[in-house]
C-alpha cells in the first residue's frame, strides 16, 4: 500500500507496473536493494514513491526528527547534470502535484555558493547531485552532522558509474555515510549489465539483506545497416560515414525527430558541418551537443528536443544517458558503437513509452566496419551484453577521499580504515597499504627527509585536518575522478561562452586562422590566458578540433558477435544483407590474398617502401591485438633484435620492421604459440609506456597535477608540469610508489587483460594458420596500415637505437 | 661527439651534455636547469619524492673536470621558483669551485630575492663577447645583423623519424637568424618539439652525440 503512489498515477491516469509496487513494499519493509529496468518505465517513481512515503509514514522516523528543524531525508546520485535535472523535474512535480512539503534541491558543480550555503544551513528533504557533489559535501565542515539523518541514497543509472573510479566515489561516500548513519537504506537503480548480481553486491556492501527488483518489460527494436551504393574495396578509416550523408539525411526526413549519435567530438562537429552545408535547409531545425560545449548551449539543445523544435541533434555519449526526450522517434549510430549495451541504451533513446518500438540506423564508417551490422543483430538476438567490471584497488581515489575528510571535520586513521577496507575496491587492502598513503599526505613520501618543508595534513585532537586555507580549496576545486586536459574557454568577444578546447588544438593554431566548434565557424582574434578570443568566420575552410580520449576498444562480447559474423561470409545461403553487401571485398581479399574460414586464421606478410609489414587478424578487439602485437615484437626480437612499429584495430594487427624475417609456416605456428605466453607477456610488453599513460588520470585523481582555478585567473605560479614528469621522478627516486605500482596495476587488469589473451593465443593453437605473401596491400590490411596512431616495441637496448638514428642522420647528413 | 660552429670567428661547441662550451673563453654555458622544481612542488603540497641532488651536480662536475673551465653562464631559468633548500645545497656546490667565476642571465623563472640571489653569483640581464655573441634568457630584438645571440627558455627539442615507422623525441639545438637556442640542461624539464625550416638548422642530441638533422 502506497496512498500516495494511488493518488497520483490515478490522478494522472497511469496504471503502476508489477516492478512498481514490488518496489513500493521492499522500500516500506525498510529493505536495500537494485532495481533492474529501462528507462522510460517509471522506475524514478518507483523509488520515489517510497521514499516519501516513508518520510510521511514511517513512525520511528517521524519521532526521530520531532523536535528537528530540518534534516536531510534522502540524497538521489546520477553520474549527470542533465539527468539530475530531469529527476528534479519529475520529483517536484510530484510534490507540486500532492501539495506535499516535501522540499527537494539540486546541487551540482554548478550550484551558485549563496544556494549552497543555503542548502547547508537549511537543507531541503532531498537532494539530488552527482557523486563529486557529495565528496564536496564530505569536503566541508560539519558534513557529519549534515548527513546524520539521512534514510535514503539512491544511486541512479549505477551500471554507468560501476566500471569507472567515480563508482569507487560512490562506494568510498557509502563507507561513511552507512556509519554515520547505521539505518541507511540504499537503492541502486541499473540497466541489464552482464554482472547484475556483482553490481548489486558492490553497492549493498557483502553479505547484504537487500532485494533484487527486476522490471521484467520487453523492448522491441528495430535495426537497420545503412549501406553505401557500391563497396568500396579498400576501407580506408573514416572514410566512408559522410559519403553515406544523403542516405542518413533521407532517414532523418522520415521520422519526427532523430537523434544522430557519433563516437567522437571531432565527428559530432564533422557531421553537423557537412549536413549544414549540404542541406542548408536545416539550419534551425538541426542542433549539436557534446561534453565541451557549454551548458547554456547544451541546455537550450535539451529544452528545444523536449519541445519538439529539433529535426535531428547531433551528439555523442553526452546524450546516451536517461533523459527522456518523448519526441525522439529515431537514432543514427555512426560509426561502430564498440559494444552492445552502449548501442542499445541508444536505441533506447528512440521510441522511449513502453510498448513502443526503438528505431536505429547503424551508419559503417569503412566497408569493413559494414560487419558490425550483422554483429549487432546477432548480439542483440543472442541477448548478449557485457559486464561492467569494476576497479579495485584504486589507491589514487583512496588518497583523494582521505584529502577530502581531511578538509571536512578530519579524520581518525583507524576508523577510517576499517570502513574503507568494507568496500569492494578496497576489500584487500592491508594496513601497510593505507598507511603508505597516510604517509603521501603526512610528509610526501614514504620516509620524512631531513629538510623537510611538505606540508598537507596536521593532527589535532586526534583527527587529522587540512589547515592551509589554500590547500583546502585547491583540493575542493579538483575533487573528482574525470580527469581532463588543460582546457582553454572559447569566448566571443562579448563575453559570450562557447564552450572549452583542449589546449593543445588552439597551440597549433594562429590569430586569424579559423576553425569548426560548437557547429559554427570560428576565427581565432587572440588567446589570451586560459580563453580564445573567437569571432564567426565564413571562408568555409578551418579545420575540426580533435579531441583526445576518442579511442575506445570494441567490448570482448561485441568482439564475440564479430567473429561469428565473420565465421558466416563463406555460407552460401541465408546470409544478412550486410554479408551479401561485402562479397566484393571479401573476393578481393581473396585474390589478392586469402580469406580465412572458421577455425582459420590469416596472416599476411608484406613488403612496402615503409619496410616489413606482418599482418595478423585474430578479430579479438583492438586492446588485445595491442597486447598480442607486443608479444610477437618480443618474440621476433629474440630471434634477430629489432624495433618495431604496431598499429592495431578491432580486427588485427601489424608488426612493421626494417628487417626481413624468414617468414614462413613453422616460424609463424612458433610465433603464435601459447607456449611461456605468461613469461613473454611480462618481460616483453612494454608495460612502462602503457603504465607512463595510466599514470596521467592517477597522478590527476590523487592530487599531483593542479588544473587551476576554472575561471578565477588565479596564478598556479611555476606549477605546470604534466604526468610524465611525475611518472618518471617516481620511477627513479621512488619505485615501490603504491601509485606507481597502481598504474602497472590497472595495465595488467584493463589494458592487457592476461586472462583474455591467454584464451586468445589458445584458440589460435587449434586455428589453421593461412600464410599467404601478396605483393600489394589488402582490403583487410589496408585499414591497419593506414592508421596514423601507433606504438613502439624495441628490444635494441637505447644507445644502439641512437646509434642507428645517429647512422641514418649522418648518412644523409653526407649523402 | 659534440658538434663544432664557427660564430664570427669563435669556435662554439654544442655538447651531447646539452651545454655549449666556448673554449676562446674557457666558457660553459648552461641553460634552464631548472633546480628546486621538484622542492617547489613538495613545498606546495604536492607529494614527489625530493629531488637527488648529488646527481644533478655530477653531470656538471663532469664537464668542469673534463673542459678547462673558467667561467660558467648559467642561461636563465637556474632555479625555479621560489626559495627552498635546494637552493642552499646548489650554494654550497658552487663553494667548491672558488677558481671558476659563475654568471646567471636571469630568466623568467629566476624570482629569488635579489640578494640572494648576488650573494651566490654574477647576475646580468645578458652577456657579450667583444667578437658579438651576446648570452642572453631570451632572445633580444633589435640586435645589429652580425651578433649571434644564444638563448635558452624555450627547452627546444625535435622529432626524428627512422625507418620502420619509428620516431624518436630527442632534445636539441636550433639555430636561426643568428640566434642558437640551447636544450634544457634540467632532468625534469620537457620539450617543445620544433620543426625544421629553410632557414633554420636543427642539431639533435642523440646519446653522446650532437647530430645536425
Amino acid at each position: 500500500m502506497n496512498q500516495l503512489a494511488d493518488v497520483w498515477f490515478y490522478n494522472q491516469g497511469w496504471t503502476p507496473h508489477a516492478f512498481q509496487k514490488k518496489a513500493w513494499s521492499e522500500i516500506q519493509k525498510g529493505h536495500s536493494g537494485l532495481l533492474n529496468a529501462p528507462t522510460g518505465f517509471g522506475k524514478t517513481f518507483a523509488i520515489w514513491f517510497g521514499i516519501i512515503d516513508h518520510y510521511y509514514n514511517n513512525k520511528a522516523y517521524q519521532k526521530k526528527i520531532k523536535n528537528k528543524k530540518s534534516a536531510l531525508h534522502a540524497l538521489w546520485i546520477t553520474p549527470l547534470r542533465a539527468l539530475s535535472k530531469e529527476i528534479y523535474k519529475a520529483t517536484t512535480q510530484v510534490s507540486e502535484d500532492l501539495d506535499l512539503d516535501y522540499k527537494i534541491e539540486f546541487r551540482t558543480g554548478d550550484t551558485s555558493i549563496s544556494d549552497r550555503q543555503k542548502q547547508r544551513k537549511n537543507p531541503p528533504q532531498s537532494l539530488i547531485t552527482t557523486p563529486e557533489s557529495v565528496h564536496l559535501l564530505l569536503a566541508s565542515k560539519g558534513s557529519e552532522e549534515y548527513f546524520k539523518h539521512l534514510e535514503f541514497i539512491v544511486i541512479d543509472e549505477w551500471h554507468e558509474l560501476l566500471g569507472s573510479k567515480r563508482g569507487v566515489l560512490v562506494e568510498l561516500a557509502l563507507s561513511r555515510l552507512k556509519v554515520l548513519n547505521p539505518d541507511l537504506k540504499i537503492w541502486g537503480i541499473s540497466a541489464t549489465i552482464g554482472n547484475l548480481a556483482e553490481a548489486q553486491e558492490i553497492l549493498l556492501g557483502q553479505n547484504h539483506q537487500g532485494v533484487m527488483v527486476k522490471a521484467n518489460l520487453k523492448k522491441n527494436i528495430q535495426i537497420e545497416t545503412v549501406l553505401p551504393d557500391t563497396i568500396e574495396k579498400f576501407p580506408w578509416a573514416g572514410h566512408l560515414g559522410i559519403r553515406l550523408l544523403d542516405k542518413v539525411i533521407d532517414i532523418v526526413k522520415q521520422y519526427n525527430s532523430t537523434l544522430i549519435f557519433t563516437n567522437t567530438r571531432s565527428q559530432s562537429e564533422i557531421w553537423y558541418q557537412q549536413i549544414i552545408s549540404n542541406y542548408p535547409e536545416f539550419a534551425g531545425i538541426l542542433a549539436i551537443h557534446h561534453g565541451s560545449l557549454s551548458d547554456e548551449i547544451r541546455l537550450w539543445v535539451e529544452e528545444a528536443l523536449h519541445e519538439n523544435k529539433l529535426k535531428a541533434v547531433v551528439c555523442t555519449s553526452s546524450l546516451d544517458l536517461g533523459v527522456d526526450f518523448r519526441p525522439v522517434d529515431c537514432v543514427i549510430q555512426i560509426g561502430s558503437p564498440k559494444g552492445v549495451a552502449r548501442f542499445l541504451q541508444r536505441a533506447g533513446r528512440s521510441g522511449h513509452r513502453p510498448h513502443e518500438t526503438s528505431y536505429i540506423y547503424y551508419v559503417p564508417t569503412n566497408s569493413l566496419e559494414i560487419i558490425e551490422g550483422d554483429s549487432l543483430k546477432y548480439a542483440v538476438k543472442e541477448h548478449i551484453i557485457e559486464q561492467r567490471i569494476p576497479y579495485i584497488r584504486s589507491f589514487d581515489v583512496l588518497i583523494q577521499y582521505l584529502m577530502t575528510l581531511a578538509v571536512g571535520d578530519g579524520f581518525v586513521t583507524d576508523e577510517i580504515f576499517e570502513e574503507v577496507s568494507q568496500t569492494h575496491c578496497f576489500a584487500s587492502i592491508t594496513r601497510g597499504e593505507f598507511d603508505e598513503c597516510m604517509s603521501m599526505l603526512l610528509h610526501g613520501g614514504k620516509t620524512l627527509t631531513a629538510y623537510d618543508d611538505f606540508h598537507r595534513l596536521v593532527l589535532k585532537d586526534g583527527r587529522y585536518k587540512v589547515e592551509s586555507r589554500k590547500l583546502a580549496m585547491r583540493h575542493r576545486l579538483s575533487i573528482g575522478a574525470i580527469v581532463s586536459d588543460a582546457m582553454m574557454k572559447v569566448k566571443f568577444m562579448s563575453g559570450k561562452y562557447l564552450g572549452s578546447i583542449e589546449e593543445g588544438f588552439i597551440s597549433k593554431l594562429n590569430p586569424g586562422e579559423t576553425f569548426w566548434f560548437s557547429g559554427r565557424q570560428l576565427g581565432i582574434v587572440k588567446v589570451s590566458g586560459m580563453e580564445v578570443i573567437v569571432k564567426p568566420a565564413s571562408n568555409n575552410k578551418g579545420i575540426v578540433p580533435s579531441w583526445m580520449g576518442g579511442r575506445f576498444s570494441i567490448s570482448p562480447d561485441l568482439g564475440i558477435a564479430i567473429r561469428h559474423s565473420f565465421a558466416n561470409i563463406h555460407k552460401t545461403s541465408g546470409q544478412s544483407p550486410e554479408l551479401k553487401f561485402m562479397k566484393p571485398l571479401f573476393q578481393e581479399q581473396a585474390k589478392r590474398s586469402l580469406l580465412p574460414q572458421e577455425n582459420e586464421l590469416l596472416v599476411e606478410y608484406i613488403h612496402t617502401k615503409y619496410g616489413y609489414h606482418l599482418f595478423v587478424y585474430p578479430f579479438e578487439g583492438k586492446l588485445i591485438h595491442e597486447g598480442m602485437a607486443q608479444v610477437l615484437a618480443y618474440r621476433l626480437g629474440n630471434i634477430t633484435p629489432a624495433s618495431f612499429s604496431i598499429a592495431t584495430n578491432e580486427y588485427g594487427f601489424e608488426l612493421v620492421s626494417a628487417t626481413k624475417y624468414p617468414v614462413d609456416l613453422d616460424f609463424i605456428t612458433e610465433l603464435l604459440s601459447p607456449k611461456s605466453l605468461h613469461s613473454d607477456i611480462n618481460s616483453g610488453i612494454n608495460v612502462q609506456e602503457m603504465a607512463r599513460r595510466r599514470f596521467r588520470d592517477i597522478a590527476g585523481i590523487a592530487g599531483l597535477i593542479f588544473q587551476g582555478f576554472p575561471g578565477k585567473h588565479m596564478k598556479t605560479k611555476h606549477m605546470q608540469a604534466n604526468s610524465g614528469l611525475f611518472f618518471s621522478v617516481f620511477e627513479e627516486y621512488d619505485p615501490t610508489n603504491l601509485l606507481l605500482r597502481q598504474s602497472y596495476d590497472e595495465v595488467f587488469d584493463f589494458q592487457l587483460e592476461e586472462g583474455r589473451m591467454q584464451r586468445a593465443f589458445e584458440r589460435i593453437e587449434n586455428h589453421k594458420i593461412l600464410l599467404s605473401f601478396p605483393k600489394k596491400l589488402t582490403p583487410f590490411s589496408f585499414p591497419i596500415f593506414s592508421e596514423s596512431f601507433r606504438e613502439k616495441y624495441s628490444n635494441e637496448d637505447w644507445q644502439s637505437r641512437l646509434e642507428l638514428v645517429k647512422l641514418q642522420l649522418e648518412g644523409a647528413d653526407n649523402g | 661527439m659534440a658538434k663544432k660552429l664557427d660564430f664570427n670567428g669563435v669556435e662554439v661547441f654544442l655538447l651531447p651534455q646539452k651545454a655549449v662550451f666556448v673554449p676562446l673563453y674557457n666558457t660553459l654555458v648552461i641553460s634552464d636547469w631548472h633546480l628546486g622544481k621538484l622542492g617547489h612542488f613538495r613545498q606546495e603540497g604536492l607529494f614527489v619524492p625530493p629531488m637527488q641532488l648529488v646527481h644533478e651536480f655530477a653531470r656538471v662536475e663532469e664537464l668542469l673536470l673534463e673542459l678547462p673551465v673558467k667561467k660558467v653562464i648559467f642561461l636563465g631559468d637556474l632555479f625555479h621558483s621560489n626559495w627552498n633548500t635546494e637552493w642552499d645545497e646548489f650554494v654550497l656546490f658552487l663553494k667548491k669551485y672558488p677558481q671558476i667565476e659563475f654568471i646567471l642571465t636571469k630568466g623568467n623563472h629566476d624570482i629569488l630575492p635579489k640578494d640572494m640571489l648576488h650573494s651566490a653569483l654574477h647576475i646580468k640581464d645578458e652577456y657579450l663577447l667583444t667578437e658579438g655573441l651576446v648570452f642572453s634568457h631570451q632572445p633580444i630584438i633589435g640586435l645589429p645583423d652580425y651578433i649571434y645571440n644564444i638563448v635558452g627558455h624555450i627547452h627546444p627539442g625535435c622529432v626524428i623519424t627512422t625507418k620502420g615507422r619509428q620516431h624518436f623525441r630527442l632534445p636539441c639545438f636550433h639555430l636561426e637568424d643568428k640566434v642558437l637556442t640551447v636544450p634544457a640542461f634540467g632532468k625534469w624539464t620537457g620539450l617543445h618539439i620544433l620543426h625544421k625550416d629553410e632557414d633554420s638548422r636543427i642539431f639533435a642530441v642523440v646519446g653522446d652525440g650532437v647530430v645536425e638533422v
